[in-house]
């Protein structure tokens, strides 16, 4: 039995809702260590969902989105220092931010797999230096303080409503043409732009709707956090991102907060020492890839469609892994 | 009365080597042009221009009239070209629907494409517009492929090697499949192939390719009687 389409809009619309009660919840009432871990979860959720975007549908792994994170963070904590209102101050951190990011996708327009992975993490690289470097604005190495924009309880408001306004952003942008011009180009980018789809475009308004996630996080992680630093924004951070939303489930909706919360996890929680939580990630990630190709969330996906009786058939949501493209002999 | 495809000229360079090298015909609307040469001759680098996947060194495509080459291929779709590949390439694990509904959504604004059931009746490919494109064998994937160009809608459509991969009775029932095309819904085609049982009966003109440029033009009978082509590529066949 399947319910109609309104139906289950209403349905996600009130699990998303109820998400954001949930880590509303959660973030005024757990302290200490796990309290940042919620912290990270939240903030990493919103962040990757506007890389679920540009990588999950999109199949582009842009390792720029830590950077566009340390946009929204650094901008902010910077146009709060010299006075202006918060408001003002979040709005221009993400515009600027967004600016960035169409800087960034007209840079790398041309580059895709492998050359779009290292272009972006090499601007990382370079965000990275400026943040160290830059002390003047930015305080260095160790970083700097933030004003308060927000009051805390307004930030934790705007952290768990923001968490359920983007994860429904995201469930509404996969359905509309741009979602399935975005699964165009990561299966076939080139087919795709031979049924008509202007890819250029698509990936350019992804990759900035994109940042404006990131960057928004990165408003919100700042004023929770009061001071942000360099280290925090690494590409090995972005890298990380990248990882989550593949252990996630690349373009699934729960995709961030699944893949954040076992990231977060990991590298939060179990503390087996600096490298080896990110190895020990790293071994996971391998796993996952091997045994659940379509991360956590497709891998739950199939094994229910498995054990569901009286579905066979019928249309495939679940891409097969195996593409049947015969080489021709020219 | 001007053609509906007008090619004038066009040149494609990869530096010193020209591998379109001066090309003109025209095309109207329900003509079917066999476009036939040597490996290398340049017959896929020609495609290429014409929908706009190369930018061309020289020389023009007009739809109409209007200049629709050098834009990208997608501003090719919304002129009106689409192309197959030689290659296939297909969404492998959308269903052909899917496919379909994107590369109609797509051009939208170009009068009305055929229906999908349409589409799926002239090629023949009825019952297996929910099946995922990658499942479906290699010769109904070739159709699928001339089923998501004609999905957009368009008055010429180009196709490369067609029926490679396909048995005598496959490629038979493409040659009838492209025949419907270009009569039914009045599409232009220019096809390219190797398989001259395929591609002699059913073109209305053919062009030989050579080495970039054009070595002959006549319809298949002249084409076959032609000294030239016969000692440059139809000798050996
Ligand atoms: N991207 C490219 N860069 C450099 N040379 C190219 C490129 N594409 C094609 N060529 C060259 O252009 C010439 C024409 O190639 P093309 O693929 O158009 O030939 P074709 O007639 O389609 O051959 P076939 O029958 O084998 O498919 C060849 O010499 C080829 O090597
Ligand atoms: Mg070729």
């Amino acid at each position: 039995m399947r319910l109609p389409a309104a139906a289950r809009h209403a349905g996600t619309a009130a699990g998303l809702a109820a998400l954001s009660v949930l880590a509303y919840v959660l973030l005024k009432n757990v302290q200490g260590d796990r309290g940042q871990v919620v912290l990270l979860i939240v903030v990493w959720t919103i962040a990757l969902t506007g890389l679920n975007l540009i990588q999950g549908l999109g199949g582009y792994p842009s390792l720029a989105h830590v950077s566009f994170f340390a946009g929204g963070a650094y901008l902010s904590a910077y146009l709060l220092g010299k006075g202006l209102p918060m408001a003002v101050c979040a709005a221009l951190a993400v515009g600027g931010t967004m600016l960035a990011g169409l800087v960034v996708a007209l840079v790398f327009s041309r580059t895709r797999g492998q050359y779009f992975a290292i272009g972006t993490m090499f601007f990382t690289a370079v965000v990275n230096l400026v943040l160290t470097n830059a002390a003047g604005v930015t305080g260095g190495p160790n970083g700097r303080p933030v004003d308060l924009g927000f009051s805390l309880d307004a930030t934790l408001v705007l952290l768990a409503a923001s968490l359920g306004l983007s994860l429904g952003a995201f469930h509404v942008l996969a359905r509309t043409r741009f979602g399935d011009r975005l699964r165009a180009v990561r299966e076939d980018e080139d087919l795709a732009q031979h049924v008509g789809v202007p890819t250029a475009r698509v990936k350019l308004v992804a990759m900035v709707a994109s940042s404006a996630f990131g960057a928004w996080a990165g408003v919100l992680f700042a004023q929770y956090n009061g001071v942000i630093a360099p280290s925090q924004f690494t590409f090995v951070q972005s890298f990380l991102m990248l990882v989550a939303i593949g252990l996630g489930g690349s373009g699934r909706l729960l995709a961030p907060l699944v893949g954040s919360a076992i990231v977060i996890g990991f590298t939060q929680l179990i503390k087996l020492g600096p490298g080896i939580s990110q190895i020990a990630l790293g071994v996971l990630f391998i796993l996952v890839t091997l045994l659940v190709p379509n991360g956590v969330l497709g891998g739950i996906t199939g094994l229910w469609r498995r054990v569901r009786p009286g579905r066979a058939g019928g249309p495939a949501a679940e891409p097969p892994r195996v593409r049947a493209k015969e080489e021709v002999a020219s | 009365m001007t053609a509906l495809l007008t090619v004038d000229g066009v040149v494609k360079r990869y530096g010193g080597l020209a591998a379109v090298d001066g090309v003109s015909f025209t095309l109207n609307a329900g003509g079917v042009l066999g476009l036939i040469g040597p490996n290398g001759s340049g017959k896929t680098t020609l495609l290429g221009v014409l929908a706009g996947t190369h930018e061309p060194t020289a020389g023009s495509v007009a739809i109409d009239g209007r200049v629709a080459s050098g834009r990208g291929a997608h501003r090719a779709v919304r002129a009106g070209i689409a192309r197959t590949f030689q290659t296939t390439r297909l969404f492998g694990s959308w269903t052909l629907r899917d496919a379909l509904r994107l590369a109609r959504g797509e051009a939208r604004g170009r009068s009305g494409a055929a229906s999908d059931e349409t589409i799926a009746g002239l090629l023949s490919l009825d019952g297996l517009l929910d099946r995922p494109c990658g499942s479906l064998t290699s010769a109904a994937q070739r159709l699928a492929m001339i089923a998501l160009a004609l999905a957009t809608g368009p008055r010429v459509l180009l196709l490369d090697e067609p029926a490679v991969g396909m048995d005598t009775a496959e490629s038979a029932a493409l040659a009838a499949a492209v025949r419907r095309v270009a009569d039914e819904l009045g599409v232009a085609v220019v096809v390219v192939d190797h398989n001259m049982h395929f591609l002699m009966p059913l073109a209305d003109t053919v062009l030989v390719m050579a080495a970039g440029a054009v070595l002959a033009t006549g319809t298949p009978e002249e084409i076959r009687s032609n000294e030239a082509v016969i000692a440059s590529y139809l000798g050996g066949a």
